[in-house]
């Protein structure tokens, strides 16, 4: 290989600027052999990167770990959900009501309403329901604070900062 | 019968909120497709939340974050190429009524699009539509209520999620 | 998420997430222990996994916080401050040790010494071979912060690099 991409890409590598590519091509060349003595110590450090890549768990951790997905599948069944007995049979209540309104409205407002009124939720119990809107409240703050990274970045962060704050003067 | 009758008109009222949430076109569409990850939160369960013990400071914020959502409804599909999260992406678009959302913020970079569109009443944001695409995925949500945006962006920071309850521990750690 | 899902998405990840237990734990049997330990974990919040739309990265996530669990658990902190390095290649007699190896382990016990952040970075980085952004999604830090402090690391192992023998590097 060229050595002068190699330095090239070398002092890419230290800047930080280099692509995950180029630092594979780095190893692939220290790795390969045929280095010049005055490159040994950055051959050291490149073979000691693929080096220590080579680790890993056999087939027995996997089996482990099946043994206790199953284990797991096995409890599961038997548990019995008694704490949430309560919030079940209030959900069962709440199902009853729902399907009779909506009996009841659909007699009364037939093709008036689109189809998405037979909305029903997801998780039979608040708690489950609780654990996915806690995931997608996580998400949805992570995104914003991206994107306010990235504002910030370009230098138009107080004009979204200012949306978030008053919504008044979204429109524009 | 109290309790039923009131529920009744929860149920009314969250049934109007839903009809008038303009992305039910896009969800309906597959709404049974399997493939698809549907996730929907009603104002029913929002309303079953207060019952729940907040013992943890994260989850009183949170909490009071949606004290005023109404719903959540969410369409996911991960495990596609890319094209075919792009090409949902761009189908997203055409079925939701755009005109009537501002546009809050749009990420794009190499591998990713996002955009956070709202719409708002009254100085209030009353619907929150998060729509993304990767490399393998998409992902549709869209949040109806009062949403109070300023506390939901102040989650991230407070708040963890099962298993990763120990992200501030290394910083402290290392200021040692 | 079917069991096929799990061995086929989750169990192909076990070596990266194995050596990054390594690296934070330093001890094999302690990193194995999480490795399995994150993956029942991962199974058992499979319900939730969508809307963490990187899968790797979430488990990384999940192992990195189990081993930092366990190094508070145990305070084994400062008993293993050190590793010991078993070079790959078997049986090398001392005269065949070349200066290349002996740099390997200079630049092992160097890394364990490093900042507990620059440790991960390096070996998400340099070792795992991630994207600046999925670093950030495992360690929930910003790409910049993560390219900061992988500059810092860099730097540190350079200078170390440089130290070792008057020589040095070839990297201009």
């Amino acid at each position: 290989m060229d050595l002068k991409r190699i330095n090239l890409l070398l002092e890419r590598y230290w800047n930080c600027v280099s692509t995950v590519e180029e630092e594979e091509e780095l190893k692939a060349f220290f790795n390969s052999g045929r280095v010049p003595a005055r490159m040994q110590k950055a051959a050291g450090l490149f073979r000691y990167f693929a080096q220590q890549k080579q680790a890993g768990l056999d087939e027995k951790f996997d089996q482990a770990v099946l043994a206790r997905i199953k284990q797991e599948q096995a409890a599961a069944v038997t548990n019995t959900y008694a704490p949430w007995k309560n919030y079940l049979r209030v959900a069962a209540v709440i199902l009853v009501i729902i399907t009779a309104s909506l009996v009841f409205r659909m007699e009364y407002w037939e093709g008036e309403k689109p189809p998405t009124l037979l909305v029903e939720d997801t998780y039979k119990t608040p708690e489950e329901a609780y654990a996915e809107t806690k995931k997608a409240f996580l998400l949805i703050a992570e995104k914003l604070h991206t994107g306010r990274k990235q504002a910030e970045r370009i230098g138009i962060l107080s004009e979204a900062e200012n949306k978030i704050k008053q919504p008044k003067n979204i429109k524009r | 019968m109290k309790k039923i009758l009131i529920s009744m008109m929860l149920i009314s009222l969250s049934s109007l909120a839903f009809a008038q949430d303009a992305i039910s076109k896009f969800f309906s569409q597959y709404e049974d497709d399997e493939d698809y990850t549907h996730v929907t939160i009603t104002s029913r369960m929002f309303g079953l939340f207060a019952n729940l013990d907040a013992e943890e400071e994260e989850d009183k914020e949170l909490l009071e974050a949606i004290a005023n959502v109404k719903g959540l409804r969410i369409l996911a599909k991960d495990d596609i190429n890319k094209e075919e999260a792009s090409q949902l992406y761009d189908e997203a678009f055409e079925l939701i009524p755009t005109k009537e959302y501002d546009e809050l913020m749009s990420i794009k970079d190499k591998d990713n699009d996002m955009k956070f569109l709202i719409r708002e009443k009254d100085g209030v944001i009353t619907e929150l539509v998060m729509i993304m695409h990767g490399n393998s995925e998409f992902f549709l949500l869209t949040l109806t209520g009062d949403i109070d945006l300023k506390q939901i962006s102040r989650l991230s920071h407070s708040m963890a999620i099962q298993g990763f309850e120990h992200l501030e521990m290394i910083d402290s750690a290392e200021h040692k | 998420m079917s069991i096929e899902a799990f061995k086929s998405r989750v169990l192909p990840a076990k070596d990266k997430l194995y050596r990054f237990a390594l690296r934070l734990l330093k001890d094999e049997e302690e990193a194995k222990d999480i490795v399995q330990e994150a993956m029942i974990r991962v199974w058992n919040k499979r319900a939730e996994m969508h809307t963490y739309l990187n899968m790797e990265a979430w488990c990384m996530r999940v192992v990195r916080n189990l081993s930092l669990d366990r190094l508070k658990s145990k305070q084994f902190n400062n008993s293993r401050l050190d590793v010991t390095y078993n070079l790959s290649a078997p049986a090398i007699s001392p005269e065949e040790r070349t200066e290349i190896d002996d740099t390997m382990e200079n630049i092992h016990h160097f890394i364990a010494k490093l900042p507990e952040k620059q440790r991960q970075i390096i070996q998400l980085r340099d070792i795992e071979g991630f994207s600046y952004k999925e670093i950030g999604a495992i360690l929930n830090l910003d790409a910049n912060n993560v390219k900061v402090n992988l500059f810092r690391a860099r730097k540190a192992v350079r200078e170390n690099l440089l130290k070792i023998n008057a020589y040095g590097l070839e990297a201009n």
